[in-house]
Order: structure tokens, then C-alpha cells, then sequence
């Protein structure tokens, strides 16, 4: 599991440099948290202080701008409180990962809009979610039948 | 039980207030990377080169197949322009031999058109600051300085924000977070026109330039370049062309909307201004 969130991290900075532009955009090392919580049963105490320290460093290497840590402990605890309510299944999962997609944009347009650091336009907000989400959701679709299949093979 | 659940609501609180101060914080243009910071993100941006290389490798060799095919017609153009590059060759000779005449007779010590160039490759592109920023594989090492002019293919493309040791922040003209004026000048024939690139308009994908007289006739496709009247950036490194015209709402001064000469999405490798030649 921690190769798995490793691999991502670097995989996420070579897809994005492989394609080279702004209508894929990839979000591996979140959608590897967001799985690592539905694989491992961690306690949602660690699970929140692991997810704010990995995005501090995720900022540090990528941003610059510290927005990630928070933005990682928004969706982290949306993640939590949906696996309390909502039961452990490949769909229902899917569906965790895609409203989790969803919120982790929309916030994060939204600081930036609060901070001054963009315009508001529905339109950009709607592009950036349309540009997210298949590639996203097709990435943590390979991640849960290879981590399947390794965990079978255990 | 009572108290418990609160206590553990204000620790999310504070936790969250901190995060958000951090955020609004580190949105400063002008802040200097810590120690850690840089040792982190160096190490950690080498070992993503390490593991880039050979996803970089397929593509360079995937884009020289590509302008292979394109080589055939390259080649006829080159041929037709074959005899004028010899002309080009002894009129920049010339050139550069009157400016050192010219330099040495005034006694300047700095001509504002000539500089060096370093290569960097890009490392690090985040997709939600797509239009703010890149990282390069050059930092404070290499010679680089805060405010260096970045260009791509001799297009001013941005500056040097934040310097680790070997990695270097690029912010982007098209940046929504400009916020330094750059000088710039337009190229007609027998003028110098001057004007300030104010911001970078997202929607449409231009720079708006502000501050030109309304005594001269400016046309649509007047190419627009660095004046090199600010720190930042030398002389004539090209912006862009002309795209539309209109006047403030006073009707006192012209604002143009100038097409940037680059694509911001396609940037693969840059060169960073570090000095005179």
C-alpha cells in the first residue's frame, strides 16, 4: 500500500507532464489516500494526521502554496464520515471517489477565488471537473482490481 | 463525553484556522522557500526526474519521429532561404562588431538587447496552478536569480519567483497573480511606442497593455516586446501581436489586447535570462 501511494505521488507529475496540458488532470496521490482509507480500516484519527502531513509535503513539492493540507483533511474526513454510513462495496466506493473529486475541486476553486488568485466563471469550474473526473475515476478503477488482486494473492 | 466531543471540535477548529492562515500566507508572490522546504523539494523533484526519464525519453524520441515526417518540407524552405542566411550571417557580424564600436566609443558598459541564456527542463507542473506556474530543473546553482526573464523559444513566457537549489519556480504571464507592471514596446516602423503589460486576461487569453498614446496609429498584428526599461526584463524579448484595440471609459487612453505568441499549455523546455553577453 505505501509503494501503491508512493507510485502515485510520481506517477501523478509524470502523467501531467507526459500530456503537458490543462484538459487532463491528473489526481492520483489523492484518489491513493482516498483508497487507502477504504483498504485499510485505519483509525480516522490517524488517518486525518496522515492525510495533513502528506499534504503538506505534496505542497511543498508541487504547490508552493499551502492549500493541499487542508483541502487533503477536508475530503479525508468526507471520506471517513461516508464509510460510517454507507457500506464497503466496489460502486458505492466509486461513487465515494467521484464525490470526493467533485468537493476536492470545488473547494479548492474556491479558496482560490477567495485569496484573489482567480476569476469566478462557472465555465472554468465545470472544465476542470470534466477534465478530472474520467481520468481520475479510470485510475482508481486499475488501483482497486490490481490492490484486489494482490490482496487475493496474500 | 460531552466535553470530550467538544474539545476534539476545537482542535479541528484550530487545526483548520492554522491551515487557512498557512494558505493565505504562502500565497505571497515574493516569499522566500525555507531550508526544508528546499531540501525537500529538491530531493524530492530529483528522484521524479529519476523517474520521469524514461516516460521523457519515448516521448522525445515520439516527437522526433514527428518532425522527422515534417523534415521533407523543412528542408525545401531551408533550401529557397539557403543563400539569405549568408547575407543574415554577415549583417549580424557586422552588427554585433558597430555595437562593440559603438559601446566602446560611448563608453557603455550594458546594451539592453544582448543576454545569456541557461536551458532548464520542466519538472513540475501542478495542474491546478497550470496557468501560474512550472518548475524547472535549474535553482541558485546554475545561476539563476530571483526576477530572471523565462522564455520559450525566445517568447517571454515569465520570471523566477522561488529558488531552491537546483529547482526554480516559474511564474507565468498568465499568471491571475501578475502583479508587477512590465514595460513594454510596440515594433512600428518609425515610432517607439510604450505601454504597460497590466495583466493577463484569462478568459479571452491575452495580455491587456494600458498606458499607449492616442497620437499614434496602432493596427491589429503590430508585434509587441519587452522595452527594457524595467529590472526584469532585457529588451526585446517578444510578447505577442496585437489582437484588438479599444480606449478606457474615459476615452483617454488606449488599452490593447495583445495575443501572447506562445501556447502556454505545450511548454516542455525553457531558457531563463541569466545576464548580459
Amino acid at each position: 500500500m505505501i509503494l501503491y501511494i508512493i507510485v502515485s505521488f510520481f506517477l501523478e507529475n509524470v502523467v501531467g507532464l507526459l500530456f503537458n496540458n490543462s484538459f487532463i488532470i491528473p489526481l492520483f496521490f489523492l484518489v491513493s489516500l482516498i483508497t487507502l482509507y477504504q483498504f485499510k480500516n485505519m483509525d480516522y484519527e490517524k488517518y486525518l494526521f496522515l492525510l495533513t502531513i502528506l499534504g503538506f509535503i505534496y505542497d511543498v513539492v508541487y504547490t508552493n502554496i499551502y492549500i493541499n493540507s487542508l483541502l487533503f483533511l477536508i475530503v479525508g474526513s468526507l471520506v471517513v464520515l461516508y464509510s460510517k454510513y454507507i457500506s464497503n462495496s466496489f460502486l458505492l466506493n466509486l461513487l465515494a471517489v467521484f464525490l470526493s473529486l467533485i468537493v476536492y475541486e470545488s473547494v479548492y476553486y474556491y479558496i482560490y477565488i477567495l485569496l484573489g488568485l482567480n476569476d469566478f466563471s462557472l465555465s472554468i469550474l465545470i472544465k476542470s471537473l470534466i477534465s478530472t473526473i474520467p481520468i481520475n475515476v479510470g485510475y482508481y478503477i486499475l488501483s482497486y482490481l490490481c490492490l484486489n488482486k494482490v490482496k487475493a494473492g496474500r | 463525553m460531552h466535553n470530550n466531543r467538544k474539545y476534539i471540535v476545537l482542535v479541528i477548529l484550530f487545526i483548520v484556522a492554522f491551515l487557512l492562515c498557512l494558505t493565505v500566507s504562502s500565497t505571497k508572490s515574493n516569499r522566500k522557500l525555507t531550508f526544508v522546504e528546499s531540501v525537500v523539494k529538491d530531493s524530492t523533484l530529483f528522484i521524479g526526474r529519476v523517474v520521469y526519464a524514461p516516460f521523457g525519453f519515448v516521448k522525445d524520441k515520439i516527437n522526433d519521429f514527428r518532425e522527422l515526417i515534417n523534415v521533407k518540407k523543412k528542408y525545401n524552405k531551408i533550401k529557397k532561404d539557403k543563400d539569405k542566411i549568408e547575407v543574415y550571417k554577415q549583417e549580424i557580424k557586422t552588427l554585433k562588431q558597430e555595437i562593440n564600436d559603438l559601446k566602446e566609443l560611448n563608453g557603455i558598459d550594458e546594451v539592453l538587447s544582448l543576454y545569456n541564456y541557461k536551458n532548464a527542463t520542466v519538472i513540475a507542473r501542478n495542474y491546478n496552478t497550470w496557468y501560474n506556474s512550472l518548475t524547472i530543473d535549474k535553482g541558485s546553482k546554475n545561476g539563476l536569480k530571483i526576477g530572471n526573464a523565462v522564455t520559450y523559444n525566445g517568447i517571454l513566457i515569465g520570471k523566477i519567483s522561488k529558488l531552491s537549489n537546483f529547482t526554480a519556480e516559474v511564474q507565468l504571464l498568465s499568471a491571475d497573480t501578475l502583479n508587477n507592471n512590465i514595460s513594454v514596446e510596440l515594433i512600428i516602423d518609425d515610432k517607439e511606442v510604450y505601454g504597460i503589460l497590466t495583466r493577463y486576461d484569462s478568459k479571452d487569453k491575452v495580455y491587456i497593455v494600458e498606458g499607449i498614446t492616442d497620437d499614434v496609429k496602432i493596427e491589429v498584428g503590430t508585434k509587441v516586446i519587452t522595452s527594457g526599461l524595467t529590472d526584469s526584463f532585457k529588451k526585446g524579448i517578444i510578447i505577442g501581436e496585437v489582437d484588438d484595440l479599444s480606449t478606457d471609459s474615459f476615452d483617454l487612453t488606449r488599452i490593447l489586447k495583445v495575443k501572447p505568441a506562445t501556447n502556454f499549455d505545450d511548454i516542455n523546455y525553457v531558457s531563463v535570462i541569466i545576464g548580459e553577453k
